[in-house]
């Protein structure tokens, strides 16, 4: 069921980020882009913005977590969380 | 003295506290909802901006209600989350904790309108106690070290405050809390200031004391104590550029934190020093459209935030479970928790029509409108982390993800009452936009539906969404707990002082029975000669010890500086 769940998710998540590419090269050849951020007028720009920093929260927090912050559930006693 | 034109919604609270005390029972949740609703009519109809009371006591010129925009706008959060935590809480029959929260939200109301340092203080204080009623109120094994960590954290902070205040006011010779100029006793107060902010690394507190507090408790612990030290920055140190890269740092580290937390509740507190970071860059920015954004976001903020808790708390009430590897597959049996949690959820990582997006872009626009271009763009990097950890991480390992069988009590209708008013204000703040920027503290130029605005954020949305569904596996939650700065005091701080103490507790008890073995000796030759010296029963040795080695140590001293 979970499976099932992910890939229908998958599925959705995939046909939106096509919507919003096409919506977003419409925009480009309209000449709309409006922003003082250096590239954000190419297309995809913002989807692969997304995707590094997804990569660096990710990857990143649990290379910290792994070295040095995540420790045991009792580490500050039993009674503490 | 002046006759006060209106009377601050502090002391209407108050009452309400000392009422509901007394009140029968059953009817102190009524009574409860019904002080925020007093306090949104007073907030409507009777405290215009402009208004203000002055008095003179004890020599000081005080000004305990002072109105304006500003602080009108964060009251209006505070009142509204009110009545939502109120019909939240309408289960829950402890008058002790109804008493505590009206308490502490007057201290909030309080520091709000507070036109003085010295009421300031007051009621800043009044806030400390009465919020750790509530971290007691969680009851849990971890609940009495939590709020003894959380009180002795904001006594020391508010100790460095009123140093700051007293150091300040005999400098300018005035107690009025506007704008200040850097100095050394400035900066004291903006790190009293910045305790209850939460900014890293002073931010150990608020993770390790929300999740232990009750579950009615936390959804006013997150929406008061961090959005008054946000104000008090909007209002005292608008424009201090420390603030930006404190206030973009904090949006990343808490994102980080979220990233790896188990707990649903310390996840959402971790969230909360993420998005406080928001306001706080605001805050440093310090232009009329950042000190708006800040307001709105701190206004937005105060709602989907005591939604999301809320949602949490639910979840804790009905499983009496808060760990995301205890949790899983429960969607079939809280589909209406489920459904309001994701409004907070969407709310509070930008989605269109729904009131972070309309709030969080302000602060994003004026980074942007500033030329800072560079925190504009950390700041959508931490919207990013927003989605990842409360609009996808927490809710899928929380009512998706592997099924676990556990028995499930029912939600309080009160409940489901309280999150739904919080996630009716988060689609009409998203939707009608205007009405809400007209309150904000300066009026803004800022459209937030364009066409661009919207594809970049349904762009980045819907692939950090792709994102998580491709990498789930790193993402899933371990048994484990965060180091964060509290270590210092829970883990270090106790070490440190075995290693300094014991040997000098050693030295201290070795001088006190020489000392005492020494006048025992001296008693025993003076009885031999006929007057008994009663030393031992009626002078404590070590005071006495301690009394000569101050004077010892003060000749030496005195000694060295004349030599």
């Amino acid at each position: 069921v979970e499976r099932r769940f992910r890939r229908r998710c998958l599925g959705i998540g995939l046909a939106a980020g096509v919507v919003s590419l096409i919506a977003d090269y419409i925009l480009v050849l309209g000449n709309h882009h409006a922003t003082p951020i250096w590239g954000s007028g190419a297309v995809g720009y913002w989807p692969f913005f997304a995707a590094f920093w997804f990569l660096v929260f990710v990857f990143g927090s649990k290379w910290i977590g792994k070295v040095s912050i995540q420790k045991r559930e009792n580490y500050y006693g039993d009674d503490d969380a | 003295m002046t006759m006060p034109e209106a009377l601050s919604p502090a002391f209407l609270l108050l009452f309400a506290a000392a009422f509901v005390a007394v009140l029968p029972r059953a009817l102190g949740p009524t009574a409860f909802v019904a002080a925020f609703l007093g306090v949104l009519a007073q907030l409507t109809w009777g405290l215009e901006p402009g208004t203000v009371w002055t008095s003179r006591w004890l020599g000081f010129d005080l000004t305990p209600l002072s109105v304006d925009r500003l602080n009108r706008i964060f009251a209006l959060a505070f009142a509204l989350v009110g009545v939502a935590g109120g019909l939240y809480a309408w289960h829950m029959r402890e008058r002790c904790q109804q008493a505590a929260t009206l308490i502490y939200a007057a201290g909030a109301m309080g520091v709000l309108f507070a036109g003085d340092l010295m009421t300031l203080i007051v009621f800043w204080e009044l806030m400390a106690v009465a919020s750790t009623y509530l971290v007691l109120a969680g009851r849990r094994p971890a609940s009495r070290g939590a709020a003894l960590r959380y009180i002795m954290v904001h006594a020391f902070g508010g100790a460095v405050l009123l140093g700051g205040i007293l150091w300040h006011a005999g400098q300018t010779g005035s107690f009025a809390f506007a704008a200040f100029d850097v100095s050394p006793a400035t900066v004291l107060i903006l790190i009293g200031f910045a305790i209850n902010t939460a900014i890293p690394p002073l931010h150990g507190w608020l993770p390790d004391a929300y999740p232990e507090a009750s579950v009615t408790g936390m959804v006013f612990l997150s929406a008061l104590t961090t959005k008054t030290a946000v104000y008090t920055l909007l209002r005292g140190f608008a424009g201090w550029d420390v603030l930006i890269y404190g206030g973009v740092f904090m949006a990343l580290y808490g994102v980080v934190y979220a990233v790896l937390e188990n707990d649903t509740r310390r996840l959402l507190a971790y969230h909360i020093v993420s998005q406080v970071g928001f306001m706080v860059a605001a805050a440093g920015i310090g232009t009329e459209m950042a000190t708006s954004g800040g307001a709105a976001h701190a206004f937005a903020h105060v709602i989907y935030k005591g939604l999301l808790v809320m949602g949490a708390g639910a979840v804790l009430h009905s499983t009496g479970k808060s760990k995301m590897t205890e949790l899983g597959g429960i969607v079939h049996l809280l589909p209406a928790v489920f459904g309001l949690y994701m409004i907070g959820g969407l709310a509070i990582s930008g989605f269109p029509f729904l009131s972070g997006y309309v709030a969080k872009n302000v602060v994003i626009a004026a980074a942007e409108e500033a030329g800072l271009i560079g925190v504009a763009l950390l700041l959508y990097a931490a919207s990013i982390g927003t989605f990842l950890h409360t609009g996808l991480k927490l809710p899928y390992f929380t009512w998706f993800g592997p099924r676990r069988e556990m028995a499930v009590s029912p939600v309080p209708k009160g409940m489901y009452a309280g999150m739904g008013v919080a996630a009716v204000l988060c689609v009409a703040i998203g939707v009608f936009h205007e009405p809400f920027y007209a309150l904000l503290p300066y009026a803004i130029e800022f459209e937030p539906y364009t066409s661009y605005k919207l594809v970049h954020t349904a762009e980045y949305l819907t692939f950090t969404a792709l994102a998580f569904f491709v990498f789930l596996g790193p993402l899933e939650p371990t048994a484990t707990v965060s180091v964060d700065t509290d270590w210092m005091y829970r883990k270090a701080g106790p070490i440190a002082g075995r290693l300094v103490l014991s040997p000098l507790v050693a030295m201290f008890s070795a001088a006190d029975a020489a000392v005492r073995g020494l006048v025992l000796a001296a008693s025993g030759l003076a009885s031999l000669g006929g007057s008994r010296v009663e030393w031992e029963k009626g002078i404590p040795i070590g005071a006495a010890l301690a009394g000569a080695l101050i004077v010892f140590g003060g000749l030496v001293i005195l000694g060295l500086w004349q030599g």
